[in-house]
């Protein structure tokens, strides 16, 4: 019993570390080619697809959709991203699926909630927990994304902040990541066009899915890796500093899920402690908070695969939830409102837990597809 | 903030913390079992006496919470590791924290005393029973810490003579002429130092038991011994 079972050794950890970098190698990669195959479609599909996501609130519904099914915010922003450095969509209209994403991401920890169903307190507690993140997504959407309509200070702000850092980074001439990520995009794109012989178009069709099968290869490898090589470290951090001071706090948060490239681990590791009752709702939201600003990285990330449009809308990325952040979270009386949602929802499905199935399924999925559906119709 | 953030990243790992903190707890109620022993035995009392054995409790029981807190952490960021280990913890942690409270019990009953024990009528009563639960404790941590099986089996000897003096302790009482006083107080302190023998064995013989037989002892064990 003195001795932790759970032990690695040098080698294997060496291998798992070797095998982070070659996935993300990978994931740059998959964004890279994303936008060479959307520049083989040809700039009447480009156009069709731009036309469709001008209008703010289906892009938005769009992204929450997306990534509701997906799962994964990591997942469709670096999407996003890659869709922005192939020119494919503006950053103006990128910013709103941004927005739509950060909720859409939410689900997976109401869902992990859901699955406390059996012990009615235990799931009250499991359920404020989750949607305390939905509550604050949805609260901060719906402040900022008016403000960017009518100001587009994010569009703004991030363009400045992308200047200057493609500036620092040499990115303004080509990315140096270009460098080393050019001969497996040749190497994938020579495969489709001269050896199976494929005419353009058909040809970015199949680079296209071959660049979203990698992106979800990496991302879900590399999440698993990472979460292997930190996770025990993060325990000891994590009992030490959790319930302490609220910075330091949403700094781990931001650190943990920078490195697992998924809010969605972080927040739903969460659900179950805040369920037993050892950690209480208002300890846990600084942590959520945190995962919210650590996903950014893996859009910024991505974005160092593209140009500066790409960096520019990771930067959008970053700015809106840190936005969100100093808006809600300063202010006692702001920051309960989303508390106090999630506690009132909390108790509402404690009266009967299929009010969260629904909950779920119709501010999930319903939601969104309808109001795509009505949109395009007008 | 920075360097309490690079202390709290060197901390030691989760299972060795709660390791730590259990032992903690053993050495606790190890300390109040002899501090009560001296009081009940030899009248000494050090000043403050019933604040401390009520503060060590306290500690005792505080510790138990704190090491549930961790196991449910661990497992709900590790799912699957350790479970095994977490599982025994969670029963062990409950037999400290009992024997604390039966520490405390031994405490009470010397303030029910109307006079000082006879010690000679004590020892012909028990014998050196408070010597072999001081054993007990001892071997307890030993076993626990390195998983000795053979001091475990040890521990399992002890207690098993320990029961059967108890009940004959109730036995001898229950014909006695003894005041009621002297009775009541003699007959609590044979039930709870059985009590903490059998938790003491409980968290020993965790060595040697399955997960699903904790805190039951297969009787071939005891004859064995």
């Amino acid at each position: 019993m003195g001795q932790d079972i759970y032990q690695e050794n040098g080698m294997m950890r060496t291998l798992k570390i070797i095998a982070v970098f070659l996935l993300l190698y990978t994931f740059l990669t998959s964004i890279s080619l994303m936008g060479h195959a959307f520049k083989g479609f040809g700039s009447g599909f480009v156009e069709t697809l731009i036309k469709t996501t001008s209008n703010p609130f289906i892009g938005f519904f769009v992204g929450l959709l997306a990534t509701s099914i997906i799962q994964s915010s990591g997942t469709t922003t670096s999407m996003i991203v890659a869709f922005v450095a192939a020119d494919v969509l503006t950053v103006r209209s990128a910013i709103p699926i941004i927005m739509g994403a950060n909720i859409g991401t939410t689900v997976t920890n109401t869902l992990v909630a859901i699955g406390h169903f059996t012990r009615r307190e235990e799931f009250k507690r499991a359920l404020n927990c989750s949607t305390m993140h939905d509550f604050f997504n949805i609260m901060t959407a719906a402040i900022l994304l008016p403000l960017e309509l009518s100001t587009h200070y994010l569009e703004r702000t991030a363009g400045f902040l992308a200047r200057h850092f493609c500036e620092f980074s040499g990115m303004s001439v080509e990315s140096p990541l270009n460098v080393i990520i050019k001969p497996a995009i040749r190497a994938i794109e020579g495969f489709f066009i001269v050896f199976m012989g494929l005419p353009q178009k058909p040809a970015s069709i199949f680079m296209l899915l071959t660049a979203l099968a990698i992106l979800f290869f990496s991302l879900f490898f590399g999440i698993k890796l990472m979460h292997t090589l930190v996770i025990k470290r993060t325990e000891v951090v994590f009992n030490n500093i959790l319930g302490k001071n609220a910075v330091l706090v949403m700094f781990m948060g931001v650190l943990f899920t920078a490195l697992v490239h998924s809010s969605s681990v972080t927040t739903s590791l969460l659900v179950p402690i805040v369920a037993s009752g050892i950690l209480t709702v208002e300890n846990a939201f600084p942590v959520t908070l945190g995962a919210n600003l650590g996903t950014t990285f893996t859009a910024i990330l991505a974005s160092l695969a593209g140009n500066m449009a790409a960096v520019t809308i990771a930067f959008a990325h970053l700015l809106f939830n840190m936005t969100g952040i100093i808006l809600i979270y300063p202010i006692k009386a702001i920051r309960r409102i989303p508390l106090r949602m999630a506690a009132k929802m909390a108790e509402f499905a404690y009266r009967n837990p299929l009010y969260a199935i629904t909950y779920v399924f119709i501010v999930f999925f319903v939601i969104p597809t309808l109001l795509i559906l009505i949109s395009r119709a007008f | 903030m920075f360097k309490n953030f690079l202390s709290f990243w060197k901390g030691k790992d989760f299972l060795s913390r709660i390791l730590d903190d259990f032992n903690k707890m053993l050495e606790d109620t190890e300390d109040m079992f002899s501090l009560v022993l001296n009081k009940l035995l030899d009248s000494k009392e050090e000043a403050g006496l019933k604040d401390k054995i009520y503060s060590v409790d306290k500690n005792v029981n505080d510790l138990e919470r704190e090491i549930r807190k961790r196991i449910v952490e661990h497992l709900s960021l590790q799912p699957g590791i350790d479970v095994p280990a977490c599982l025994l913890m969670m029963s062990v942690v409950k037999d400290a924290e009992r024997i604390g409270d039966y520490c405390k019990n031994l405490y009470e009953v010397t303030e029910f005393l109307k006079q000082p024990l006879d010690k000679n009528k004590f020892k012909q009563l028990f014998d050196d029973m408070d010597g072999e639960i001081i054993k007990e404790f001892s071997k307890t941590k030993t076993a626990f810490k390195d998983s000795d099986e053979n001091m475990a089996r040890e521990i399992l000897h002890i207690e098993s003579a320990i029961v059967k003096n108890c009940d004959a302790i109730l036995k001898k009482l229950s014909s006695s002429s003894l005041g009621a006083n002297e009775a009541v107080c003699y007959t609590l302190i044979a039930r709870y130092f059985k009590r903490i023998a059998a938790h003491l064995a409980n968290i020993g013989s965790s060595v040697i038991l399955p997960i699903s037989d904790l805190d039951f002892f297969d009787e071939n064990i005891r004859r064995e011994n």
